[in-house]
């Protein structure tokens, strides 16, 4: 065996070695994740609100000035044809309120990919005859196809109504409405509208109420990480249906 | 070979941190009422139960007496306002029934205070003519939460202030429009915001769907709510509320389809607030977690209000699946479940050893209905002014009302006082036991006065 011969072997080996415990890094950092994620999906079947709720910042990072550029975000939710849904979104209400979006067209419908357990997040808006006409629909589901047929089920097990186009926030104790007028702007000179808005404030108890578009299933989240990544909210959140 | 050792080692980790991270993101917010505890009941001014003849005491200290009374329902009127030792005190009531604080003082001005009833008998029945129709209030057996015998000591609510959160209510009918909160500074319809706080002409109270001063009901459910608490008791008309006279304000935030927003009903609250009340009806809820109205219902308790929250009607556990405003675990919030007419709790009605604090009859509760019929009466098929309903929203509005009571009665307690006196005096159910806190049924008589 020539010597060139023995130090390729020899870079071979060590390759292989290399390439052995990287792939050995990443199956045990997938396993770990497909159980932290199952444990996830597990728990979070029995909670209705399932999806991130940002926390908010201890101290605001800028008061003034325009909103801090953020990273562009992924949603989970991916796009789905309303059309493939004619009527099947309201016909099993889980309590009786949500009749009251039977039959109202639907605007956009997204959903999350399965996890292990075959549970996912469908968001539904819906355009309503309600006080604020864009509800967003949020419904943890699980596919249960039925044994030994095609076509698929599904199991709803959570849901949640919300407007969809506000936010309600909460402001750390010295932003000032100024401040939040402010942040409006740069959120629609960034994203270019006008659809941004302070609807309605509380003096009060301090709430406004921050509109949007909210067409867009993806939407709700994305502004609501963008504002609390400002740091002028104590708290930023769904404005919820209630019911009597 | 690195570059990919390095992106295979990455992907792992972030992977790992990543769903680490959203998994303590995604984790709901901590909500845990601390388990009830008993608040000592304050007996400074309140002696030992006297029982005299019917309009008669005898009271015997110092050398020369004045005699004054407090409580009760007035005007009495004295045979005598002093006299000696050994001195009866002859008065009379307006009702048959009464309980009033008797205050002697000598000519030394030393005082002392008895409780003092005028038992004529132990029921004071009113004369609405649906009232042997109100098994919640009164029935035979014992599943009822002994209206008549509490009201044989008082009737009068007015002046607690009860906010209804609710639909809005019918302000023409002839059952509830005597016992309306009326806004002393708002008493014109001028455009004007009298009383300057930011509703204009808020003379009954305001509505948050519409934006203006409309508290009309344009579903059915605050009407029947309000009539619960306060339809107004012996006017020969319809039911009897548990207040025969009340105050009560419409605070308007859910629409004609009984729907409605946190942001809203965090604005109620808030306004509930400024208006005074001290009582909170909340029949209406939901499943998801505001800290907006958790920050309100915490302002209502700093500002001294008892806020009774309806269990929820999804025969479900809500220390297990959580439901709002009930599970917010402000010191202030009672949260009631439904019994049935057998006092069983009822099929339909939440329930939960830890969230849930207490029951009152919630099934075939009769009360106003409005008088002109609404999409969701037609829809119901109920279009009479007086209708029954099932739920914990009608069992809410029964506590709210005991709590007006009892508070009216005593007005130094604090609400935190006046929840627990609701509370440790409820009767116990055995069917409860297991299902709420405590296991006990609202008693009306037991919480305003226990001999």
């Amino acid at each position: 065996m020539s010597h060139n011969a023995r130090t390729v072997r020899k870079k071979l080996a060590r390759q292989k070695v290399i390439r052995t415990i990287g792939l050995m890094t990443a199956t045990l950092g997938m396993i770990v994740a497909a159980g932290i994620l199952s444990l996830q999906a597990t728990l979070q079947s029995f909670l209705e609100r399932d999806l991130p709720r940002p926390e908010s910042p201890g101290t605001p990072a800028a008061v003034t000035g325009p909103a801090q550029p953020l990273p562009p975000r992924e949603s989970r939710l991916e796009k789905v044809d309303a059309g493939l849904r004619p009527g099947k979104f309201f016909t099993a209400p889980r309590t009786p309120f949500f009749k009251i979006l039977n039959g109202q067209p639907v605007v956009s419908v997204a959903e999350t990919r399965p996890d292990g357990l075959g549970n996912f997040t469908r968001v539904t808006i819906v355009k309503t005859q309600l006080k604020y006409p864009l509800i967003r629909v949020e419904d943890r589901l699980r596919s249960a196809p039925p044994e030994g047929s095609d076509e698929a089920a599904e199991q709803l097990l959570a849901r949640t109504a919300m407007v969809a186009d506000h936010l309600m926030l909460t402001p750390n104790p010295q932003v000032t409405e100024e401040d939040l007028t402010r942040l409006v702007a740069s959120l629609n000179e960034e994203a270019g509208s006008s659809h941004y808005e302070i609807r309605r404030t509380n003096p009060n108890s301090r709430i406004f109420l921050i509109a949007f578009d909210g067409t867009s299933p993806q939407e709700l989240e994305e502004v609501r990480a963008r504002i609390s990544a400002t740091g002028l909210a104590r708290e930023v959140e769904p404005d919820y249906l209630v019911h009597n | 070979m690195f570059e990919r050792f390095h992106l295979y080692f990455l992907i792992g980790v972030c992977a790992v941190s990543t769903l680490c991270l959203s998994g303590c993101r995604a984790r709901a917010p901590a909500e845990e009422n601390p388990s009830w505890t008993p608040q000592p009941t304050p007996t400074a001014t309140i002696r030992p139960l006297q029982l005299v003849p019917t309009g008669s005491t005898s009271l015997s200290i110092g050398k020369r007496l004045r005699f004054s009374v407090s409580g009760g329902i007035p005007p009495y009127s004295f045979a005598s306002t002093s006299g000696s030792v050994g001195a009866t005190g002859e008065f009379q009531a307006p009702y048959h029934t009464d309980l009033v604080t008797v205050t002697v003082t000598d000519s030394r001005g030393a005082q002392t205070q008895t409780l003092v009833s005028i038992v004529a008998g132990s029921l004071l029945l009113p004369n609405d003519p649906m009232f042997s129709l109100q098994s919640a209030l009164s029935r035979e057996g014992d599943q009822d939460i002994d209206a008549p015998e509490a009201w044989a000591l008082h009737q009068d609510c007015r002046s607690i202030l009860v906010a209804v959160l609710d639909s809005g209510i019918d302000t023409e009918h002839p059952d509830l429009a005597a016992n309306l909160w009326t806004n002393p500074e708002e008493s014109y319809a001028d455009g004007v915001d009298g009383d300057g706080n930011g509703f204009a002409d808020d003379s009954h109270g305001w509505n948050f769907v519409g934006d203006n001063n409309d508290i009309m009901d344009e579903n059915l459910h605050g009407t029947h709510v309000a009539g619960i608490i306060g339809a107004v008791g012996n006017n020969g008309i319809g039911v009897s509320g548990v207040c025969w006279r009340a105050s009560l304000a419409a605070v308007k935030f859910l629409d004609a389809d009984g729907v409605g927003t946190s942001s809203d009903a965090v604005d109620a609250i808030d306004y509930a607030i400024g208006i005074g009340a001290k009582v909170i009806n909340a029949s209406f809820g939901g499943n998801t977690y505001n800290q907006a109205v958790k920050d309100a219902l915490d302002r209502a308790n700093s500002a001294g209000i008892l806020f009774v929250s309806a269990a929820g009607n999804e025969t479900s556990d809500n220390d297990t699946i959580a439901y709002y405003p009930g599970n917010y675990d402000s010191p202030n919030i009672v949260t009631v479940a439904a019994t049935t007419e057998t006092d069983s709790l009822a099929s339909y009605s939440n329930y939960g050893v830890t969230q849930v604090d207490l029951a009152a009859p919630g099934s075939n509760v009769l009360s106003t209905f409005p008088t002109v019929a609404t999409p969701e009466m037609v829809s119901r098929d109920k279009t009479s002014n007086y209708e029954r309903l099932n739920g914990t929203s009608m069992a809410a509005p029964l506590v709210a009302g005991a709590a007006a009571l009892v508070w009216s009665f005593e007005p130094a307690l604090t609400h935190l006082q006046v929840r627990a006196r609701l509370l440790e005096r409820a009767d116990p159910v055995t069917a409860l036991e297991g299902k709420i806190s405590g296991a006990r049924r609202l008693n009306l008589r037991k919480a305003i006065y226990v001999p």
